[in-house]
């Protein structure tokens, strides 16, 4: 049944998808329904991302929408991660919006990646989040099983 | 599907009335509360067989605490993967499913609205709304959607049926109907009481029996049962292919027959407008040249098709029209009068007064109508003496009188026409049917029943257009009536109205007479109290307002007397003034005291009956 509930609702969203989406998203791959690629794009000139497209990757449970989506930056030759104080160099986020406790089931694809095209467009500090090397030497954790200390309202 | 729903029900209602599957939930979630995760529970599922616990392909379950009857909850359909017929307006699409809502719940805090199924799953981890995240309460701000419009909105959705093959698309309240009942490609379980599979409703035939045994395919020998055969040819069944003589197409043996009936491209084939005159037979393929190249008979072959469409209707009409006919004659018959109805054409019914009677049989049919006609309307009224000589002969007729006249109008006609050959077995047909069709079972001298009715109808158009005119007639007399009766009522207002002036021209001449003797006893020193006293009260009642305030003068003093005499008579009306003149002429005649005491009596003063204007045999107006 779970799998059922994700499946229609996943399917609703890619029919949605392939009609159109908002400017600066495009739709790279949905070849099945447990992964796909997004490209966003940071549409105002903020100098710190003018010109870049980045990759997303959703990974989806089976609990989709319930559970949130697995959602990373990922890293290509043409694609490089935005740098941003709460995205790490791996391409983990930090945003509660994609935490258990700050995702909602009527968040979707397309809300997640305008969520986080405004997070960047936001954005004027050129860093990464403290600790970063750290963190990305040492974590072998999936993105949803990371404890973060959500502490930023600005964003 | 309605969603008549029960009131909402608290948590403690759940667990009052709930169903055996979910009592335990519903106790759970009482004990616990929070919800469990019932979705996840392992599938039981056996065709046929009614839930006992939520099956992997079964719809969500709900927990009982929604509110929503077992009804409403299992119905076989899982609403959310319904396929729609049309773009849903995105306000009646869950936010949490993008489907349109099922089971709609609103958040009372916020006014959200979801799916049950789907607010459910979201409080699973939060105890908030999904939209806005305010702290929800599940027993508590949750209520069921009662907006009308909404629900009405999501019923009339047009969806199309869940079942593989069927291609019916109703609005989505009728579709649990239709799939429950009336869906032949709804699983059912197997007639056969031994076998536990399911099998479409349209192949659940007793005679049938049952198809789960398992058969070898003729031509792959493949082993399946025997209702997957069809699917088995169209789809795997790989042995045993022909080929086609025609095109030479290596295809299933099973379905050659068909290939070269319907789609084999090198058959020899007629051009399809061929019961249109087209010769032209070739090759399936030239043909389909021919035919898209405009085959010259193709605009026959849609006259023709219109001709028949044409002709169809016109037979149903044809039909409709007949049973109408016979309803109206069944009406007329037995609706129209119990006793004068029974004798038919004839004009001899025994119902009638004699008097109508006679004016029936001596009038030509169409005057005779119209005096009937006349007749029953006089009738309505009430008798009143004005109208009476019109009333009195006619108080027998009733309304099938006007039919009686009618069908005497009709033979008539049918006595002078020749009698058709359609006739003999209209009038066996009318033989079957108890109701009596006067048009057939006489000689029928139209040519159709369209026509029949068309006469009719003018028959009728033109007595309305009598009736209408003798109503105006009528009307005329009628205000003709009242206007002399006012003329009555006016002359009397007058007469009345000229007599009242007359007795306040009494009145005022007394009361100036009684203060002329009341100055000159003043003059003379003694003025008796009783005759005073009495001289007022007379005025004072009969005056009326014309000498109300002369009234008043008496009452305070003699030494006045003789100056409010005076100004009376100054500024009075022309009554007061021809009062003074009367007054002057009795000064003139009458003589002091002696006279005056007979001039009390009014009725029987002199000169104002001179020129009175107050009796007599002509009154005149005022």
């Amino acid at each position: 049944m779970p799998v059922q509930f994700a499946a229609k609702r996943l399917g609703k969203e890619l029919s949605k998808i392939q009609n159109g989406l908002p400017p600066g998203i495009e739709l790279v791959s949905a070849d099945n329904l447990e992964e796909w690629f997004l490209d966003i794009k940071v549409l105002d000139n903020n100098p710190l991302y003018l010109n870049e497209t980045y990759r997303l990757k959703f990974r989806f449970s089976q609990s989709y929408p319930i559970e949130p989506p697995e959602v990373v930056f990922v890293k290509q030759a043409d694609r490089p991660i935005p740098i941003h104080p709460h995205i790490y160099s791996n391409g983990i986020i930090c945003l509660d919006l994609l935490g258990q406790q700050g995702w909602s089931p009527v968040q979707s694809v397309e809300s997640v990646c305008m969520s986080l095209q405004s997070m960047l467009t936001g954005n004027t500090k050129n860093e990464r989040p403290p600790g970063d090397e750290e963190f990305v030497r040492g974590n072998k954790q999936r993105p949803k099983d990371i404890e973060f200390y959500y502490h930023d309202n600005t964003v | 599907m309605s969603f008549e729903m029960p009131p909402p029900n608290t948590p403690e209602e759940g667990v009052a009335a709930p169903t055996p599957s979910s009592r335990a939930e519903a106790r759970r979630i009482l004990v616990s509360g929070v919800p469990s995760t019932i979705y996840d529970s392992p599938s039981s599922s056996s065709g046929g067989s009614r839930r006992s616990s939520v099956a992997d392909d079964a719809p969500y379950q709900l927990p009982s605490r929604w509110g929503h009857t077992q009804d409403q909850t299992e119905p076989g359909i899982d609403y959310q993967a319904l396929d729609y017929a049309q773009q849903v307006d995105e306000a009646l699409l869950c936010p949490i499913c993008h489907t349109p809502f099922f089971l709609p719940m609103t958040t009372k805090t916020c006014g959200h609205t979801f799916c049950a199924s789907c607010l459910d799953r979201a409080l699973e981890t939060q105890h908030a709304c999904p939209i806005d995240r305010r702290p929800l309460d599940i027993s508590r701000d949750i209520s069921q959607t009662r907006t009308r419009v909404i629900l009405d909105q999501l019923d009339r959705l047009q969806v199309k049926c869940p079942n593989i093959g069927c291609e019916y698309v109703c609005s989505r309240e009728l579709l649990h109907a239709h799939v429950e009942r009336y869906c032949e490609y709804t699983l059912i379980r197997c007639p056969d009481p031994h076998c536990d599979e399911t099998i479409c409703r349209k192949d659940a035939r007793p005679e049938n029996g049952c198809l789960h045994h398992v058969t070898l395919c003729p031509y792959c020998e493949m082993a399946l049962t025997f209702n997957d055969l069809e699917r088995h040819y169209d789809q795997e069944c790989t042995g045993q292919e022909a080929e086609c003589p025609h095109c030479g197409a290596v295809i299933v043996r099973h379905r050659l027959a068909k290939h070269i009936a319907t789609d084999c491209r090198e058959v020899e084939t007629h051009c399809k407008f061929r019961s249109a005159g087209c010769k032209q037979s070739a090759r399936r393929k030239d043909i389909e040249e021919h035919q898209k190249d405009g085959c010259v008979y193709e605009a026959i072959a849609k006259l023709m098709q219109a001709r028949e469409e044409d002709h169809k209707i016109i037979n149903e009409l044809k039909g409709r029209l007949n049973a109408l006919d016979g309803r109206t004659r069944h009406l007329e018959r037995y609706g129209g009068g119990g006793g004068g109805g029974g004798g038919g054409g004839g004009g001899s019914s025994s119902g009638l007064g004699e008097s109508s009677a006679h004016a029936r049989a001596a009038a030509s049919p169409s005057s005779g109508r119209t005096t009937n006609t006349l007749n029953n309307l006089n009738r309505m009224q009430p008798p009143t003496s004005g109208y009476a000589d019109v009333m009195e002969a006619n108080q027998n007729i009733t309304l099938d009188d006007l039919f009686e006249t009618f069908e005497n109008e009709n033979n008539h006609h049918i006595d002078s026409n020749y009698s058709s050959p359609r006739a003999a077995a209209a009038a066996m047909a009318s033989e079957a049917s108890p109701i009596p069709v006067t048009y057939n079972s006489v000689s029928q001298p139209w040519e159709s029943a369209e026509e029949y009715m068309l006469a009719q109808f003018e028959a009728m158009e033109a007595k309305i257009e009598d009736l209408r005119k003798m109503m105006v007639e009528l009307d005329g007399r009628h205000t003709m009536r009242l206007v002399n009766d006012t003329m009555r009522m006016n002359e009397q207002i007058a007469e009345l109205g000229s007599k009242v002036g007359v007795l306040g021209m009494h009145t005022t001449w007394l009361m100036s007479m009684q203060r002329q003797s009341r100055g000159q006893q003043s003059g003379a020193g003694s003025t008796p109290g009783n005759t005073r006293s009495n001289i007022t009260n007379t005025g004072g009642s009969s005056g009326g307002s014309g000498s109300g305030s002369d009234g008043t003068a008496d009452n305070r003093g003699n030494e006045e007397g003789r100056n409010r005499t005076t100004t009376t008579t100054a500024g009075g009306s022309g009554l007061s003034r021809m009062a003074t003149q009367t007054q002057q002429d009795n000064r003139n005649r009458t003589d002091g005291e002696g006279a005056r005491g007979r001039y009390l009596n009014t009725s029987d003063i002199p000169p104002l009956r001179r020129n009175s204007v107050g009796r007599g045999e002509n009154p005149p107006r005022l």
